[in-house]
């Protein structure tokens, strides 16, 4: 079927009158009494038929030849009333409505009335879950309609009463009639100020006769804009106003009810937010302050010196409640207007402030978009703003607690401000050499600067040396191997084979025999070590690569799979062709090893054992592999190849063996784990 | 015979569709309107009507009014030796107005057709309907107060595609109707109200305003002397409809009170009342989806609708002036009159049809998951919409909140505001389900169907399994079961009634007694009034009590016109 109208058997540029006669006449034998199935059937065709001339019509006057201001239709709603005026003898349709071709018009029942469209409509989307659960999505809370600017319908002069008829004579009027005020144009964004100067922090009964006093509320079209203005401008910065007063203006505006179309649960997130603001204004009981007096501006410097100070002091609520409370800061278009300006000197000077007040400045004004839209994020500024605030030497107990290690309760507030200086001198490499020596110096200043950061190493680079910082930061992280950790092991090793070479020399040069293995002994031990550390290193490095899980972008799948049964074949290949033992059993354990790890960590365990029971049946098993695996390198390859197969078994779902690269260059991590 | 009923806070008529329209039937004492008011004599007889009334002033505690605002509830009032739930109040007038029917046309009445506020709630109509078993005859229709009057009036005016607006102030209840007439189809668009709003409202804000300047405690008055208070007040109210300035003048013992209240004081008195009506009329006109530049006229009916300020109002609202070419005390009983003939499918009344809508929201309530994944519960899912034309059935997809859910209640309500808690709920429907299925998988039609009648059909079908649930909704909180009915239909035959031929002797000796209470200076006249006419009853000469009552009648029209 294409159109409602070819149900009813009319042509498609049947006027309303026809659409009705033909209902009227169907309606004599389908009665709702007796076939309310049919009735209803019947009846939202009816509708949809209503609607679609509508369309028609809409379109038809809606190209270029506009003859007449038609009679303004309702804008925010969604089916808009037939236009008619019915109190006059009705005119013929402006512009005889060209008879439309049916594919082009637009689908106008289907979209528009979902309540009644079919009679048995299908619902398909159950979105999300709910006792019995609301197929409908949560819908915004209000349609930010582009406010209609339609003029308000010309008063309609006072009908003369019809002439007296039976008994009943009409009434004397002992006022002359107030006819609807030929209103000047309504403004939303004046009535919204008014409004909110009658509300904010006023008693509800007032507010109630606020409303019903108001003139221009008398008109149904600009009651409707009214209400949805307010409502939608307490959604944008809910204002300190009491529940009593909100329930009052919901009310009033006739907006609480089902079928309003506001989401019942964005209105409580609303009446939280405005009972917290309202509460904490009515707490402090800010008086106006000089730069917020008046309504149409703001004193930008007045208010930027204020809140500087104040959010030095860290009074956040103070601020807020003085923020809420400002005539001047009630206008959104006060706030937008010195948005820019506050920006610039924000940004220029910098003022120290902790992170809840300068995200409270930031939302009051808007700054985020601005700031965005330079470039710039907003989060950054904040964080930043804050630890500029931490570093002020009376706010040590504030970063004493930020950066204390997770044991400690407090911290102690000396040993912050001792490394918060030490971090503050330049990066020079033979004091970083130097430090590399001291041990765990330089693990814990780059906890130190990870924790003051808040996890971002990036951040610090407008207070310290960014080269220092990151040095330190890369050397505590203890999940990657880095080329900064990489050089502090460098260093501690070097000076340990220097310290044994020197040993060495002395004890050769005092007379030892060169052939004598006591004199060479501190440089093989200083060696071992070295060659311990450089093992050590290299399996790290080895397991962090084998470990990460299976991911199709990364790069080189079949190497990283192939590693491990590689390795087998070459510690097997020792042991059997080359008969090189010990070193084919370095290998195979190492790789069993490898393999065990790389398995634990990539499938973690579901099952757990008693800790008793594996206390006991490890030492037992230990002890009898490692004589096994001693004997037999066959065994310890078995046991890599083994976990290797079952890790594989387990992963399979997720195996890639090709690298395809990532359509968009993935963000690169920060420099720290 | 099918009759036509408007059962009235404060007044109740009858009629029928005769031969030339909607007729009237008068009451025994000649009157069109029945006082909704029922009392109970000292010998146990029932005295419903204009003598009740009277009684209200004379005999406060064994007299009751205003029981309209009570029906659903299930509270009971005790008139003499015996408790009465509203219902059978109800009964009781519809039984007086059943006789007056049957007395005019000499005809059985088996049937009626009830007006009832557009915004009765289910519990209401039900009890509605209850009330009309209890007094003998079958409802099945009730028709909606506005709609009614618009029948008349539209009948009446022959209008054609016309779209109106029915503002219908009543003693206890308020509507608004948005309707449209065209081609012989009466189409109800929307309608609201304000269940809690009457005349009756506007006479305790005079009676408010009264004590205060008069430094009276209402609590300090006796039963007898707040019913003489609101009597003159209700007089000095309709006062105020006519003219500009209306005066109270009240003895109260040895006190006496001159008070003077003119319109003007008294629209701002009752500007919150204004103000509440403000709300219905701009709900109706927007569910309509109309503009007041589109509505061909505004119908004022319902007593207290007289009342300027009501016109000042409609005219503020709409820019222009209210019709009141219509009886606003009858247009309500002539379109049920109407209603009545369609119903009985007059054959001259075949070429209307009548389109009403369901004035409430029915939905059901659910659980929603907000931003932090948490479950909010108590939310009112609407499935049929505030005037949906009916019969009307809507259908909606629901599923169950966790996966392996077993069982799940569909609960039913009815109400407007988004949380349930705050709507009526009408009953429930345990579904199990089906074990260890997904939420998807559980999914659920559900289907309300509201019927012509106003009978709710809830019905749930698994979608999975095709198994279907049913709820029929009958029973309501408030709301009789049928044995009980029953029993008190049994309880009620047993109740005495003067018969109507003595109405008018009751009448007479109410009023009597009313003045009696009134009138401290005429006292020991009327004394000797009511004992010789006492006497002359006891003769049982019909001639010479017919002519002393109408000089009775006179002397006591005197006496007052005097005081």
């Amino acid at each position: 079927m294409t159109s409602p109208l070819e149900w009813f058997g009319l042509p498609s540029d049947a006027d309303e009158r026809e659409i009705k006669r033909a209902y009227a006449k169907r309606l004599k034998t389908v009665r709702p009494d007796t076939d309310p199935a049919g009735f209803q059937q019947l009846h939202d065709m009816y509708q949809h038929a209503l609607v679609w001339r509508q369309h028609v019509v809409e379109r038809a006057t809606a190209e270029p030849i506009r003859t007449e201001p038609e009679a303004p239709s309702p804008p925010p709603q969604p089916v808009a009333p037939p236009t008619e005026a019915p109190s006059q003898p009705r005119a013929p349709l402006p512009p005889q409505p060209a008879p439309p071709s049916v594919p082009h018009l637009p689908q106008a029942p289907q979209g528009q009335r979902p309540s009644q469209s079919s009679p048995v409509p299908p619902q398909p989307s159950p979105a999300p879950p709910s006792l019995p659960h609301a197929p409908r999505p949560p819908q915004a809370p209000v349609q930010p309609s582009p406010p209609p600017r339609v003029p308000a319908p010309a008063p309609l002069p006072p009908k003369t009463p019809a002439p007296p008829r039976g008994q009943w004579h009409p009434v004397q009027f002992t006022q002359p009639v107030a006819a609807e005020p030929p209103a000047p144009r309504f403004d939303p964004d004046a009535f919204v100020a008014d409004y909110l100067d009658a509300a904010v922090c006023a008693d509800a009964a007032n507010v109630q006769g606020w409303l019903q006093q108001r003139q221009e509320l008398w008109s149904l079209r600009t009651k409707h804009e009214a209400g949805r203005a307010v409502l939608q401008r307490l959604f944008r910065d809910p204002p300190p106003i009491s529940m009593s007063t909100f329930e009052a203006t919901l009310q009033f505006f006739d907006l609480d009810h089902a079928l309003a179309g506001i989401d019942p649960l964005q209105l409580q997130k609303l009446r939280v937010a405005m009972q917290e603001r309202h509460a904490l204004v009515k707490n402090i009981g800010p008086g106006t302050q000089s730069w917020g007096a008046s309504r149409q501006r703001l004193d930008v410097t007045q208010f930027f010196h204020w809140f500087c100070e104040v959010a030095e002091a860290g009074h956040h609520d103070v601020l807020a409640a003085n923020l809420y409370a400002q005539p001047a800061l009630r206008s959104l278009t006060v706030r937008q207007q010195a948005a820019p300006r506050l920006l610039e000197r924000l940004l220029r000077e910098r003022p120290p402030m902790p992170q809840d007040c300068a995200s409270l400045l930031l939302n009051v004004f808007g700054l985020g978009p601005l700031l965005t839209q330079r470039g710039q994020h907003p989060g950054e500024l904040v964080a930043h703003l804050h630890m500029q605030w931490l570093t002020l030497p009376r706010n040590i107990g504030k970063l004493t607690l930020q950066v204390k290690e997770p044991g400690e309760r407090f911290g102690d507030p000396a040993k912050a401000t001792r490394r918060l200086r030490w971090l503050q001198r330049p990066f020079q490499w033979w004091w970083i050499t130097l430090a590399a020596l001291v041990p765990k110096l330089l693990h814990s200043m780059g906890l130190f600067a990870w924790r003051f950061s808040g996890g971002v190493p990036s951040r610090l680079d407008e207070f310290f040396d960014p080269r220092l910082t990151r040095f330190c930061i890369a050397t505590a992280d203890r999940n990657r191997v880095t080329r900064q950790r990489v050089w502090v092991g460098a260093v501690r090793c070097a000076l340990l084979l220097l310290i044994g070479a020197g040993i060495t020399a002395w004890m050769l040069a005092s007379g030892a025999p060169t052939g004598d293995s006591d004199a060479w002994m501190p440089l093989i031990i200083g060696g071992g070590i070295t060659a311990c550390w450089l093992y050590y290193l290299s399996f790290t490095a080895l397991l962090l690569w084998q470990q990460r899980p299976e991911q199709p972008v990364q790069p080189r799948p079949l190497l990283r799979l192939g590693l491990i049964p590689a390795l087998v074949a070459a510690g097997l290949a020792l042991s059997l062709l080359a008969d090189q033992l010990v070193a084919a059993q370095a290998l195979l354990l190492s790789v069993a090893a490898l393999s065990y790890l790389r398995y634990q960590r990539r499938n973690p365990r579901q099952r757990q054992f008693s800790p008793i029971t594996n206390v006991v049946v490890l030492i037992y098993i230990v002890g009898m592999a490692a004589w096994v695996v001693l004997r037999f390198p066959v065994v310890s390859a078995g046991l890599a190849l083994g976990y290797w197969l079952a890790d594989l078994a387990r992963q399979r779902k997720q195996l890639q063996l090709r690298y395809r690269p990532p359509a968009a260059a993935l963000p690169v991590p920060a420099d720290a784990g | 015979m099918i009759v036509g009923i408007d059962l009235g806070t404060t007044h109740s008529l009858v009629g029928m569709y005769g031969d030339e329209g909607p007729v009237l039937f008068p009451n025994a004492l000649g009157d069109y309107l029945t006082p909704s008011v029922v009392s109970v004599d000292d010998d146990g007889h029932v005295i419903v009507g204009q003598a009740a009334r009277d009684r209200m002033v004379s005999h406060p505690g064994a007299s009751v009014a205003t029981f309209k605002r009570w029906m659903g509830t299930p509270r009971e009032t005790r008139l003499g030796t015996r408790n009465f739930r509203p219902e059978e109040l109800s009964a009781l007038i519809l039984r007086s107005l059943i006789a007056d029917a049957e007395a005019a046309t000499g005809q059985k009445v088996t049937e009626a057709v009830i007006s009832v506020p557009a915004y009765f709630s289910d519990a209401q109509r039900k009890a509605t309907r209850a009330a009309g078993e209890l007094a003998g005859i079958r409802v099945e229709r009730l028709i909606n107060e506005p709609t009614a009057a618009a029948l008349a009036y539209g009948l009446q005016e022959k209008h054609d595609g016309a779209r109106f607006l029915v503002f219908d102030l009543g003693g206890g209840t308020f509507d608004v109707s948005v309707l449209e007439m065209f081609d012989g189809v009466v189409e109800v668009h929307a309608s609201a109200g304000d269940n809690f709003l009457g005349g009756e409202d506007f006479l305790d804000v005079l009676e408010t305003a009264f004590c205060a300047e008069q430094q009276l405690a209402v609590d300090d008055l006796s039963p007898q002397e707040r019913g003489q208070l609101r009597r003159r007040l209700e007089l000095a109210k309709r006062e105020l409809g006519a003219g500009s300035e209306a005066r109270v003048e009240w003895k109260r013992g040895e006190q006496v009170f001159d008070w003077r209240i003119d319109e003007e004081r008294f629209a701002r008195l009752s500007e919150n009342l204004v103000q509440r009506m403000r709300t219905p009329l701009e709900r109706a006109m927007r569910d309509a989806r109309l503009q007041p530049t589109q509505l061909d006229e505004i119908v004022l009916v319902g007593g207290a609708s007289r009342m300027p300020l009501v016109a000042r109002l409609v005219s503020r609202m709409f820019g222009r002036l209210p019709l009141r070419h219509v009886n606003p005390d009858q247009a309500i009983a002539l379109g049920a009159c109407v209603a009545a003939g369609l119903k009985a499918r007059d054959t001259r009344l075949d070429e209307v049809i009548l389109t009403d809508v369901c004035p409430y929201t029915l939905g059901t309530k659910v659980s929603r998951w907000d931003e932090n994944g948490k479950e909010q519960q108590g939310f009112f899912a609407p499935i049929i919409h505030r005037n949906s034309t009916v019969p009307v059935s809507r259908e909606q997809v629901f599923q169950p909140v966790r996966d392996h859910q077993t069982k799940l209640t569909l609960e039913v309500y009815q109400g407007e505001n988004p949380m349930v808690e705050r709507n009526i709920k009408l009953g429930e429907l345990d579904i199990p389900l089906p074990p260890k299925r997904s939420v998807a998988d559980n999914a659920m039609n559900v289907r309300f169907t509201y019927d012509i009648n106003g009978v709710l059909q809830v019905e749930a079908v698994l979608i999975a399994t095709q198994q279907r649930y049913e709820l029929v909704l009958e029973q309501n909180p408030g709301v009789l079961a049928p044995a009980e009915i029953r029993a008190r239909l049994q309880a009620l035959e047993n109740i005495k009634i003067h018969p109507r031929n003595k109405q008018e002797n009751v009448a007479i000796m109410a009023r009597a007694e009313r003045l009696y209470e009134e009138y401290v200076v005429a006292r020991t006249q009327l004394q000797q009034w009511i004992a010789h006419f006492r006497a002359i009853l006891e003769s049982q000469d019909d001639q010479l009590i017919r002519e002393h009552r109408r000089q009775f009648g006179e002397a006591m029209d005197a006496l007052e016109a005097s005081v």
